[in-house]
């Protein structure tokens, strides 16, 4: 855990998308931006790569076979997983988004989208793991430097949490 | 009388005598003739009786009996007794020598010119089927009161007071012989005219019961827009019923004498006189044909015309007659009736299309975003100088690729919502048309995570078929399978194709649990759905069916299948029989 949240890259990314030409085009464009990127044709491979433990943003389509995007994001929460989860919905089916965004997903992007949009939510999403490892570090640190009491370590814990969902919150708010 | 070759008996008292060379015989010296009662005089008076009614034929019997009733009177009084009593028995005896009956004087009264006598046998009793008691015995109640008229010096009428059995079936007959102001001629007349009034007022009656209902006729059939008209050899109409002028709003007077060319909007002259041609040169007995004619109130009127030959009694031609029938509002309704099918089979298709919608969007969303892509990061390349030409042809060539695919989308989903009747037959195979058909439905799918699993045995198969309508079956059966098992906790649907010698077969079977009985006999009925209101127009299955049927093939419920199974059954070849 340390190498990443010493470092200034934005990780590993995940794609998450069934039909192969899309699949492929969206790994082109994010090629600069995340050296690393990992790629899975429907949410059940994507549950079987996260769960490795090593992804630092998911970007998702909805519509697969097999086990679709809102299963997964469902999945994902449920497991306890907080990294980033961007979902990619069809034009004007706000209605998914909403879902989406009810389930933890940070973000949705309409698809067709704007390429530097799609390039620009996604570092956002980096940013925020990369946030989110920041703090938590710094509890650990603290925990572990000043060995405080099992109280305050909860209480820090709960201090964690409401960063968090206030960075969460004001991303949903922004659209 | 004194012939040498008579042969005489006589009996009481009564002189019968025979000629052997078959010259008859004389009864009283006047001519006779010997008849059984039975069959000959029953097979002669009965149907009399009957034909006549029995209270008239008693009435005439009785008083043609009485009539030269005096020579029997007069004998009796002067050569058969001292008295008339006298005289009376012994006629009696001589009678009944030729069966009459016997008689017997019970009283006379000549102050109150009253007599009461009894006949024993009496011959009508035993002759005649009697049917009523009043005037059982009416030749003899003639005979009698005849008789007894002359020795009261009055008319006299007489009535059957009782008639007895007696064990060994012979009859005893008291007649009552009383003074009468009618006489049996009055009498006899008096029925006649109440008969003949009676029959006049029936007739009469008859007549105005069938000029009510004449007119009930007529007045129905102008009701019901039914008409009845004639004409001569040259189609002008010379009768028809009112229903004619009520329909067309035109007068009576301005129909009789009009030509029926003339009634006949102009649209319709030419296939009438063509239909004319056939029922002239024989080749159809009579027209039916539906036609507009011209009416008051609007531009025209349909009508079903019946046209036919009309011979006088010689047999030769002389016009046409026929009827006609006023099917304005029926053809309206037909048209009002057509009119909501195609609604509905347009609401049942912007349904499916509606449901279509997402996939479709899905289907075109993906490309266009791997489009802006492409040309994104075209303009970044160039931007920074980044680009070979090399890589610049090959993204090109992507994009290009990309909108094909769009293209090729769209064109699918143009056919697929139009209804591809018209189609000719082509070869295709059925993997296409499958690949085709799910563009329409997998996003649904994939959305609400029903599982969908194609088998194909030979992905080679081709059939001869419209590939339009055999995908929309398909597409059907797959979302009423959707529809069936969208709420389950197990969904999913297989789609199996299998290959016989000249069939095909397309299994679409669904995790759901079966129909029930009562909803299998029904799904292939138009209009049956078991759908919530609005969802379905209950037409997917019959429409499917008739589609089948067209490609020589049918789509059934498998009854025996666990879980709901449809087939789709298809001829490879369907012109080859």
């Amino acid at each position: 855990m340390n190498h990443i949240s010493m470092s200034k890259s934005p990780g590993t990314l995940l794609i998450v998308e069934d039909e192969e030409g899309l699949k492929k085009v969206l790994r082109d464009l994010l090629k600069k931006t995340c050296p690393r990127i990992e790629v899975a044709s429907n949410g059940k491979e994507a549950l079987e790569v996260i769960q490795k433990g090593e992804i630092d943003v998911v970007v998702s389509d909805l519509n697969m076979p097999i086990m679709n995007g809102l299963e997964l994001l469902k999945n994902v929460r449920e497991a306890g997983l907080e990294i980033p989860f961007i979902v990619l919905t069809g034009y004007g089916d706000k209605e998914k988004a909403i879902q989406a965004l009810r389930l933890g997903a940070t973000d949705f992007l309409d698809k067709p989208f704007d390429s530097a949009e799609f390039i620009q939510v996604v570092k956002k999403a980096a940013e925020l793991t990369q946030a989110i490892r920041e703090v938590a570090e710094e509890v650990e640190g603290l925990y572990a430097a000043s060995k405080i009491s099992n109280e305050k370590r909860i209480r820090l814990k709960e201090m964690k949490k409401s960063i968090l969902m206030m960075r969460e919150t004001s991303k949903i708010y922004d659209k | 009388m004194t012939d040498p070759q008579l042969q005489s008996i006589t009996v009481n008292g009564v002189p019968i005598q025979w000629n052997p060379e078959g010259k008859g015989l004389t009864f009283f010296g006047v001519d006779s003739i010997i008849l059984w009662k039975n069959p000959s005089l029953i097979s002669i008076l009965e149907p009399l009786k009957t034909e006549l009614g029995e209270e008239l034929y008693s009435l005439i019997v009785e008083y043609e009996a009485s009539q030269g009733t005096y020579e029997d009177y007069y004998s009796m009084v002067n050569s058969l007794g001292k008295t008339f009593e006298e005289g009376f028995l012994n006629w009696g005896k001589a009678v009944s020598a030729a069966g009459w009956g016997v008689f017997s004087i019970v009283s006379i009264d000549w102050k109150q010119k009253e007599a009461i006598i009894q006949i024993e046998n009496p011959w009508e009793m035993t002759a005649l089927k009697v049917k009523t008691l009043t005037r059982p015995i009416p030749f003899l109640s003639g005979k009698v009161s005849g008789i007894f008229g002359h020795a009261f010096k009055t008319n006299c009428r007489s009535q059957t007071l009782e008639v007895m059995q007696n064990k060994d079936g012979s009859y005893f007959v008291t007649v009552k012989i009383y003074p009468s102001q009618e006489t049996l001629e009055s009498a006899l007349l008096q029925l006649h005219n109440r008969r003949k009034t009676s029959g006049d007022l029936q007739l009469r009656a008859m007549n105005s019961a069938l000029q009510r209902s004449q007119h009930r006729l007529l007045e129905v059939a102008a009701g019901s827009g039914v008409f009845v008209w004639e004409s001569d050899i040259h189609l002008n109409i010379i009768y028809s019923t009112p229903g004619i002028s009520n329909i067309l709003g035109i007068p009576e007077a301005k129909i009789l004498g009009a030509s029926i060319l003339e009634l006949l909007h102009p649209s319709e002259i030419d296939e009438f006189k063509k239909r004319l041609d056939f029922l002239n040169t024989g080749s159809d007995p009579f027209i039916d044909l539906r036609v507009k004619l011209k009416a008051e109130k609007q531009e025209y009127v349909w009508i079903d015309l019946n046209l036919r030959h009309r011979h006088n009694f010689s047999g030769h031609l002389s016009g046409y007659i026929g009827w006609g029938r006023d099917v304005t509002n029926q053809i309206q309704l037909e048209n009002q009736v057509e009119a909501e099918r195609l609604r509905s089979a347009h609401a049942s298709k912007m349904a499916s299309l509606g449901e279509m919608a997402a996939g479709i969007a899905h289907e075109i969303n993906n490309p266009l975003s791997v489009i802006q892509a492409l040309s994104w990061k075209l303009r970044e390349d160039i931007e920074s100088n980044e680009i070979s030409t090399e890589s610049l042809k090959k993204t090109l060539h992507e994009i290009e690729n990309t909108v094909k695919k769009i293209a090729g989308i769209i064109s699918g989903m143009r056919a697929f919502t139009r209804s591809g009747e018209n189609d000719s037959f082509v070869r295709q195979s059925i993997k296409k048309i499958i690949d085709e058909t799910l563009i329409y439905c997998k996003a649904r799918f994939n959305n609400s995570q029903v599982s969908l699993d194609i088998s194909i045995s030979n992905p080679e198969i081709e059939i001869n078929c419209r590939p339009i309508q055999i995908g929309q079956i398909i597409l059907n059966l797959l979302n009423n399978s959707f529809d069936a098992i969208l709420n389950s906790s197990e969904k999913w649907i297989k789609l199996q194709v299998d290959e016989q010698a000249d069939t095909i077969t397309i299994r679409v079977t669904d995790s759901g649990k079966g129909i029930s009985k009562e909803i299998a006999e029904k799904v292939m009925l138009p209009f049956f759905t078991t759908k919530d209101p609005g969802k379905g127009t209950g037409l997917g299955l019959s429409i499917s069916s008739n589609i089948a049927k067209a490609h020589g093939g049918k789509v059934q419920l498998d009854p025996t299948s666990t879980n709901t199974s449809f087939v789709i059954t298809l001829k490879k070849d369907p012109k080859k029989r």
